[in-house]
């Protein structure tokens, strides 16, 4: 057999090509999600002729956004350990069925509603934490059970009459500068824990390996229930102004979101599998991204129902590009 | 008698025994109003339907692959088979071929997809399922209606034959072929298959078309038991699969004793009983996503944790052994 053999020199020379390689593949990934939302907005305001770009549009999505940059946020603590939840939709639904039947129904106080409203996802995240950390039942398909309870409790709930809610009542959940407010504050609360608080260190931790970070004596059950409490209050805020910004609590309430949630982590280039390479911002921007794409095929005057394809086609592209295939043909 | 064929019949009266004590134990409830050979009949032909989708997920499962959109697979090939059946004036033939053709086309593709990209099947077939909900919608946009007269399939006696004609076809695949060794192989380790020889790819994409099969069979149950079929949306197809995922866990729990093929049969009867005997006890029928979701659960919970309580007590053993061997050497020092 032929040996190769090489001098310092040569193999430093190969080191550093495969040095810049992987620093450039790097960027490529980095940059992918913004280019994706530049695309976004650029196709769409030329196929739709500039009414992508109207002040009214604008506005909608900036109202679809904010919603979905809360969740984001949230969401980003669930996926940096690795974990998923299938049922914040439903929750986001059963959360606004709750607020409007305390409102609408018991005219129970303004300022007892929104905690309660917030409490509702906090507890269906708290428990499909507790069947994927205690039972070991995989959280996917958990959170499918719970999103089939909730998504039941919802119909139940207006199965006589859509809650309609007196939104001129209350000016504040509808102004701008509130959402604005809450917007950043979510986000800056967000990026504090998990940046450069323990919570968000050791959720990604947990992603990178879940036996390490037991063994490096991080309370991993404690940790994901954390994470999970934090996805439920993130959804509670959103389903408290979407309640307010819809007028209408239907059995449609928080429907896709969940589906939604997974398409902006893949397209924002947050890895699935969690760990060190998970960044808040990646989250953020595909949630983005995510929105403007739904309102641009929208305004396109695409099916609405045939958008939920295209989303699934672009869903399984982006997670072709991005998804790490080291288990090769091991994968399941 | 033979020694084996008394253990096999044991073991299919043990695995019997569930549906048998929900339907006694909701008829009493219900105060004898689900005693009846109608309330049977039933139960047992709206079983046939979700039984025969679970056998697709059970060949995918055993692999490891837990495929989200049969549901939406099943809609798809509802929908474009009597679509095109009735545009092209075929009649029920012509809807049973094409509704086995689009399921078949569409679990290759999901199949090729998977061996292709590398994916988990778990969220491969979750942008599958969107695509598949949208697909019949492009070409069928007012949904599918068969004819009343072609809509006798999934009455009795018909769905009981199909049924049976099914179940030996999963039955033999399953046990007496290599594809179902190569199958069990696979699932009990992917990586020392993979090593023996096996060719992953080849075996999992046979498995996904065979479960097209079965995909495209239910199809056919599904479109004449409705009559008419609206195109699915936001996921809503995931609601004809959600009895047929419980029965598969149910029947992975229930397979412990007897064959798959009749552990699955029982563990979606199991789940239609307990269905209808809420409804018989005056539980509204809106209630039954919320029943179905928690029997869910409850079944999964259970069905992660079937091997704790023998975990638990080789522990306590090991940990005696292990007392009594430490004081004997105590003893002897």
């Amino acid at each position: 057999m032929q040996t190769v053999s090489r001098n310092s020199a040569e193999n430093l020379e190969i080191q550093a090509r495969l040095d810049k390689q992987a620093a450039r593949k790097k960027i490529f990934e980095n940059l992918i999600p913004y280019v994706g939302l530049v695309f976004c907005l650029v196709f769409f305001s030329i196929v739709t002729k500039g009414l992508y770009l109207s002040a009214a549009n604008l506005r909608n999505m900036i109202e679809q956004c904010f919603t979905m940059v809360i969740i984001a946020v949230g969401a980003s603590f669930v996926y940096a350990q690795g974990n998923m939840d299938f049922s914040i939709g439903s929750a986001c639904g059963v959360a606004q069925m709750v607020g409007g039947l305390l409102l609408v129904k018991l005219n129970v106080p303004i300022y007892i509603v929104v905690p309660v409203i917030m409490a509702v996802p906090v507890l269906s995240c708290l428990l499909v934490s507790l069947i994927s950390a205690v039972f070991k039942v995989p959280v996917f398909i958990g959170s499918m059970c719970i999103r089939s309870l909730l998504a039941g409790l919802l119909t139940i709930g207006v199965s006589k009459a859509e809650l309609i809610i007196p939104i001129s009542d209350y000016p504040a959940f509808g102004s701008n500068v509130v959402k604005v407010i809450t917007l950043i504050a979510v986000i800056a609360v967000g990026a504090y824990f998990f940046h450069f608080h323990r919570i968000g260190k050791w959720a990604k931790l947990i992603g990178g390996n879940r036996v390490t970070a037991a063994q490096a004596g991080i309370r991993v059950t404690r940790q994901i229930f954390l994470a999970y409490a934090i996805l439920g209050l993130c959804v509670g805020i959103a389903a408290v102004f979407s309640m307010f910004r819809t007028g209408v609590v239907g059995a449609q309430a928080g429907s896709g979101i969940e589906f939604s949630m997974m398409l902006a982590i893949v397209l924002g280039g947050f890895p699935m599998s969690g760990g060190e390479k998970s960044r808040l911002v990646s989250a953020i921007v595909g949630a983005m991204t995510t929105m403007l794409l739904t309102n641009g095929l929208s305004i396109w005057g695409v099916d609405p129902n045939i958008i939920g394809g295209i989303k699934g086609v672009i869903f399984v592209v982006i997670i072709a590009l991005t998804y790490d295939r080291s288990a090769g043909k091991l994968v399941s | 008698m033979n020694k084996n064929i008394f253990h096999k019949l044991l073991g299919v009266l043990k695995t019997l025994l569930l549906p048998v004590a929900v339907y006694v134990l909701f008829g009493l409830l219900s105060g004898g109003r689900t005693f009846n050979e109608r309330a049977v009949t039933t139960a047992l032909r709206t079983t046939v339907q979700p039984a025969i989708i679970c056998y697709a997920l059970l060949l995918g499962m055993s692999t490891g692959v837990m495929n989200f959109s049969a549901g939406a697979v099943v809609c798809c090939a509802s929908i474009i088979g009597i679509g095109l059946s009735n545009m092209l004036g075929w009649g029920l033939p012509g809807f049973c071929f094409l509704a086995i053709v689009v399921a078949l086309a569409s679990n290759t593709l999901f199949g090729l997809l998977y061996n292709w990209l590398r994916v988990p099947g778990m969220v491969l077939s979750l942008g599958m399922l969107l695509f598949f909900e949208a697909l019949p919608r492009m070409f069928f946009p007012g949904g599918g209606k068969i004819a009343q007269a072609d809509a006798f399939l999934s009455r009795n006696p018909y769905c009981f034959y199909i049924m049976i004609v099914t179940a030996i076809i999963f039955y033999v695949l399953y046990n007496l072929t290599p594809f179902g060794h190569n199958l069990r192989a696979i699932g009990s380790n992917q990586g020392v298959a993979l090593a023996a020889g096996l060719n992953l790819d080849k075996i999992k994409l046979l498995n996904s078309i065979i479960g097209g099969l079965f995909l495209g069979i239910a199809a056919i149950l599904y479109m004449s038991s409705q009559g008419s079929l609206f195109c699915p949306s936001s996921m809503s197809s995931m609601t004809v699969m959600m009895d047929a995922f419980m029965g598969v866990f149910l029947g992975m729990l229930l397979s412990r004793w007897t064959d798959p093929s009749i552990a699955v049969f029982c563990g979606v009867l199991t789940m239609k009983i307990m269905s209808a005997g809420f409804i018989a006890v005056g539980l509204p029928q809106n209630w039954k996503d919320v029943v179905t979701g928690f029997f869910m659960l409850v079944v999964m919970a259970v069905s992660a944790n079937a091997t704790l309580p023998a975990k638990i007590r080789a522990d306590k053993e090991f940990a005696a052994e292990a007392e009594k061997e430490y004081r004997q050497a105590l003893q002897a020092q």
